[in-house]
């Protein structure tokens, strides 16, 4: 080979390979680029996701605790004052059959306050999840539903002898009542079921119901409106349980189902 | 890192005593000596710092192979040519094999990539200078055997080629050095405050 072509060989190689390098760097560059905003623009939409949650959490518990205050200040508060009056300094001087009928009507107002407060209680932490556990709670609630004639209402849990922490059985307790709420409201339904089953890692709720309902689609819709916490309160619910939630219509478009699927051990 | 700073280190130091062979002493079996050293140092501290990069989990059975290769073209060269001779075989493999694990780096930092692991990364401009270097100076270091028989001018034209190639890597790899380290990101996820159920839990055990 002469000098001449040594060289032009040389450069046209050192060039041809250069301009490759510079290529795939370029090309690793921008493609990561493109990677980083995607990242970034998945990291904005997860932090709204939970800002959105978060507000919803606080929300409900402001509401929650709203109530609570009115609920206190409107009702056990009028009880009480008026036990009260039953039994003002005037008592002792009244006479004796007027003295026992304040006694017996503010014991009777005093009742009241105390059935009043308990059922404030109970809308807390309802007495047979925390005694008895989801299912009882569950069949609990399904059978008052039923008892009102409106709607025929089953409850059905096939593994029930696993169970789920206290705390996440409370969680699936607040969704369920959440979602057979709304169904109440919104569905004009002719029966709602709700069954139980479980595998080794997860426990699965399924609620059936035959009236209007949603799914999976206007669920994350629903979700996204700033209007609502119902929906926004079980998707929190459902992440704090590190859940999914699953709304969907059966193929013969007669009934709605939702499912609730759990791990059984979760972080909470 | 420490790896490449000890290959940046003996390699200065050793091209120093080429440089000092050739120019002070003329003494070019000095100078190929220094130059063979400079190799090995250079394929261990090149490799090693790549391998370390790689996530693969078969990175270190892939470094032995290589350098079983690596040294036995050198040992062959050592064997068959004089010591006078430098023999460009083992240092175009080295080249090659460099060329290709740099491009696997690349297809994996693509496949794998964390957003924690931005551009501006000191190793990956590094990478990015030694993959210049090594791509630019492969067809010199084809053609270093046939030019040695050619004029001064084409000779003269190969070093500018070279030398241009060697200063853009090591502009590079100074920045690459001069960046700082990536401050931890502190976590930007939002509290999550659906634990009102636990509360109330907890509440209605201690009535207190």
């Amino acid at each position: 080979m002469d000098p001449s072509g040594i060289s032009k060989l040389m450069l046209i190689g050192t060039m041809g390979m250069l301009t490759l390098a510079i290529g795939i760097i370029v090309f690793v560059i921008f493609h990561q680029r493109k990677v980083i905003r995607y990242q970034l623009k998945m990291k904005q939409l997860e932090s709204e996701k939970q800002q959105t949650l978060l507000d919803a959490s606080i929300r409900f518990q402001e509401e929650e605790r709203q109530r609570i205050a009115a609920d206190l200040h409107d009702d056990a508060g009028p009880l009480l004052a008026t036990a009260r009056l039953y039994l003002n300094e005037n008592l002792v001087n009244l006479e004796k059959a007027q003295q026992l009928q304040s006694i017996i009507s503010a014991k009777q107002i005093i009742d009241d306050a105390i059935s009043l407060i308990r059922n404030i209680s109970h809308s807390l932490m309802p007495p047979t999840l925390k005694n008895f556990g989801l299912e009882s709670a569950s069949s609990d609630l399904f059978q008052k539903i039923n008892g009102s004639g409106i709607i025929n209402a089953t409850a059905r849990f096939h593994d029930y002898r696993d169970r789920l922490k206290v705390e996440q059985e409370l969680l699936v307790f607040r969704i369920v009542q959440e979602l057979v709420n709304n169904v109440l409201k919104h569905s004009s339904a002719g029966f709602i079921h709700l069954t139980q089953n479980a595998n080794a890692e997860n426990m699965y709720f399924r609620i059936h119901h035959d009236g209007r309902g949603i799914a999976q689609a206007d669920f994350h819709r629903l979700n996204k409106a700033s209007q609502g916490l119902g929906l926004k309160n079980i998707a929190s619910r459902v992440a704090v349980l590190n859940g999914s939630i699953l709304f969907e219509i059966d193929p013969s478009q007669t009934y709605y189902k939702v499912t609730i699927e759990v791990p059984k051990l979760s972080v909470i | 890192m420490g790896v490449f700073l000890f290959y940046i280190t003996a390699h200065s130091i050793l091209s120093a005593l080429c440089y000092y062979f050739v120019y002070f002493q003329n003494s070019f079996t000095n100078y190929n000596s220094c130059l063979k050293v400079n190799l090995i140092v250079e394929f261990i501290c090149l490799f090693i710092f790549i391998c370390i990069e790689i996530q693969n989990r078969f990175r270190f059975y892939l470094l032995i192979f290589l350098f079983v290769v690596f040294f036995s073209i050198f040992t062959f060269e050592q064997v068959n040519y004089s010591m006078n001779e430098f023999k460009n075989g083992s240092t175009l493999f080295e080249f090659f094999a460099l060329i290709v694990l740099t491009i696997y780096y690349f297809y994996e930092r693509l496949s794998r990539f964390d957003i924690e692991k931005s551009i501006v990364n000191k190793t990956f401009i590094i990478i990015i200078g030694l993959f210049l270097y090594f791509t630019g100076n492969f067809f010199f270091m084809l053609l270093v055997e046939i030019s040695k028989s050619s004029t001064s001018e084409i000779k003269s034209n190969l070093t500018v080629i070279y030398c241009s190639i060697t200063i853009i890597k090591n502009i590079i790899i100074a920045i690459g050095l001069s960046l700082p380290e990536k401050p931890e990101n502190p976590d930007n996820f939002i509290p999550f405050a659906g634990e009102l159920e636990t509360n109330t839990i907890q509440n209605t055990h201690n009535p207190s």
